[in-house]
């Protein structure tokens, strides 16, 4: 059983987490709604689970959403491979990637190129957390729910090995000295 | 655009895999005859043009306008000069010697065991009949069918009738003796020795869309040692070495390691960028980023083993950013590294 981490401070509340979801939502609607092509979201597991939930319920536009899944996997090389694909079809789509949480943009990354081969109209990016500093390579982030530092955070489906997702807020894993 | 040439067996299917890769990249297709033609027209006669095609001891004899230089000399120095400037397929004509190191030449061949290439001939040899079927009842007739290229190359050297009676075998062997000859005449060399190809293409095993996809990976990876190449000072460029890279230390080993997971293409260390310079031009401070990343142009430093080197490789990179402005370089700091390895720890 790990700590309940009683003593780290709390970086975004619930609250804080609700309003800058539901001005996503706007913003993404009214940036979407005048396209007449079909709007895909598509999350990457586990972490965005609950910024999905939240999020697309946010956006008041028809919508489908999936899942995918990367993993590195035990072999000579060790690479990193998709083990659980979208099932929709995103061909000639609007496709809006949800993450978590955009550090380095490497995963990122890998998840687009996957994406690129279904041949979407376009695709964007949307994470709740990016550290702009950090990131390494360009990536389309056009939506950003907050801005954060090197901290490492849990909650809100953030985890540390595996625990704190199910958080309704965020919390510094470290604690507040 | 690089410019390409092709070396071929006989019967592996060099001809038509010139013309596809002509056709997909726009390149122009230029062969032996035309090759004479575009670069020796300036200075050989119409003869000399015919004795050029038939024999390669020719080109050893001197021009008419320069006796200290022959055929094969000028020929070499007016291909190297016409290779800075542009992009063409040369087949054949022992092109790979002729551009030999040339930095914008690839070396290309294709081969197929003997058996194939001898079915190949054989088929292409019941085309050639059908085709001198026609030319006997129309002289006018001529054809560009990509598989008799090689059978009316050897028109020059022996009867249309012989081409078409011989054995597939015996005609295999005619078609390669004659490449070899050209190529072991004029350069003392043989095809069959390896190290002058980037790439061999064995067409039994690969189809020639197969060939046309790894040639254009080949043309990839040559472009972006172009554009390093270009990038700040040109004379300073590296261009990949073919060496493994050598790194430094363990967290550039275990970045290289991160980055192959996430199949990012990278570049070690592939570009020096000359900072400072003291009074007599020689160059006093460089910066050499560790890790090139083609897709993004992309340069990172990382600045994870001493912290005391971060103040110093920032002062460097503030300078190439003023003196190679379009050049974009990212320094990776500890904790960035650390964050990438604690997601897959």
């Amino acid at each position: 059983m790990l700590e309940n981490l009683e003593n780290n401070e709390i970086l975004f509340t619930e609250q804080q987490i609700a309003k800058r979801i539901i001005e996503l939502g706007q913003q993404i609607t009214q940036d979407y709604q005048d396209s007449k092509r079909p709007f895909s979201v598509i999350a990457m597991l586990k972490g965005s689970t609950y910024f999905l939930a939240d999020l697309t319920r946010a956006i008041k536009l028809p919508l489908k959403f999936d899942f995918m899944a990367i993993s590195q996997v035990k072999s000579a090389t060790n690479i990193v491979q998709v083990t659980r694909d979208i099932e929709i079809d995103i061909t000639g789509n609007d496709v809006l990637v949800v993450e978590e949480i955009v550090r380095s943009g490497l995963t990122t990354h890998f998840m687009f190129e996957h994406l690129e081969k279904f041949n979407p109209a376009s695709i964007t990016l949307v994470a709740m957390f990016a550290n702009p500093d950090q990131l390494m390579i360009n990536l389309p982030l056009k939506y950003i729910g907050f801005e954060i530092d090197y901290t490492r955070l849990v909650g809100y489906g953030l985890d540390y090995k595996e625990q704190y997702r199910n958080l309704g807020y965020i919390k510094k894993l470290d604690a507040t000295d | 655009m690089p410019i390409l040439t092709i070396s071929r067996e006989a019967g592996s299917f060099g001809d038509e895999f010139a013309e596809r890769l002509s056709n997909k990249s726009g390149y122009t297709l230029i062969d032996f005859d035309q090759m004479i033609e575009i670069f020796l027209k300036p200075i050989a006669s119409e003869h000399e043009k015919q004795m050029l095609e038939v024999s390669a001891k020719y080109f050893f004899e001197p021009i008419t306008t320069d006796q200290q230089m022959n055929f094969k000399a000028y020929l070499e120095g007016s291909i190297h000069d016409w290779a800075k400037n542009n992009n063409a397929i040369l087949l054949g004509c022992g092109a790979n010697y002729l551009l030999k190191d040339h930095p914008r030449a690839i070396h290309l061949r294709t081969v197929s065991p003997l058996e194939i290439r001898e079915q190949r001939i054989e088929i292409s040899q019941e085309q050639y009949r059908n085709y001198l079927q026609y030319k006997e009842k129309n002289k006018e007739f001529s054809t560009s069918i990509d598989s008799l290229h090689e059978l009316k190359f050897m028109e020059k050297f022996i009867p249309a009738a012989q081409i078409a009676d011989l054995t597939p075998g015996d005609l295999t062997q005619r078609i390669d003796r004659q490449y070899r000859r050209f190529v072991s005449t004029l350069f003392q060399a043989d095809d069959n020795q390896f190290d002058s190809f980037h790439l061999i293409l064995n067409t039994d095993k690969l189809s020639l869309d197969a060939c046309l996809s790894v040639v254009n990976s080949l043309v990839e990876d040559y472009e972006i040692n172009r554009h390093l190449a270009r990038q700040g000072d040109s004379e300073q460029a590296i261009l990949q070495s073919t060496n493994l890279p050598e790194f430094k230390n363990e967290s550039e080993k275990e970045f290289a390691r991160l980055l192959n997971l996430y199949q990012v293409e990278w570049r070690y260390e592939p570009k020096f960028f000359p900072v400072e310079w003291d009074e007599e031009n020689r160059v006093t401070m460089a910066f050499s980023p560790d890790f090139y990343l083609p897709k993004f142009d992309l340069y990172l430093e990382l600045t994870t083993m001493d912290q005391r080197y971060v103040s110093a490789k920032r002062k460097k990179l503030k300078k190439l950013e003023e003196i190679y402005p379009g050049v974009n370089v990212k320094i990776i700091y500890r904790r960035d590294f650390l964050s990438l390895i604690q997601r897959f720890e």
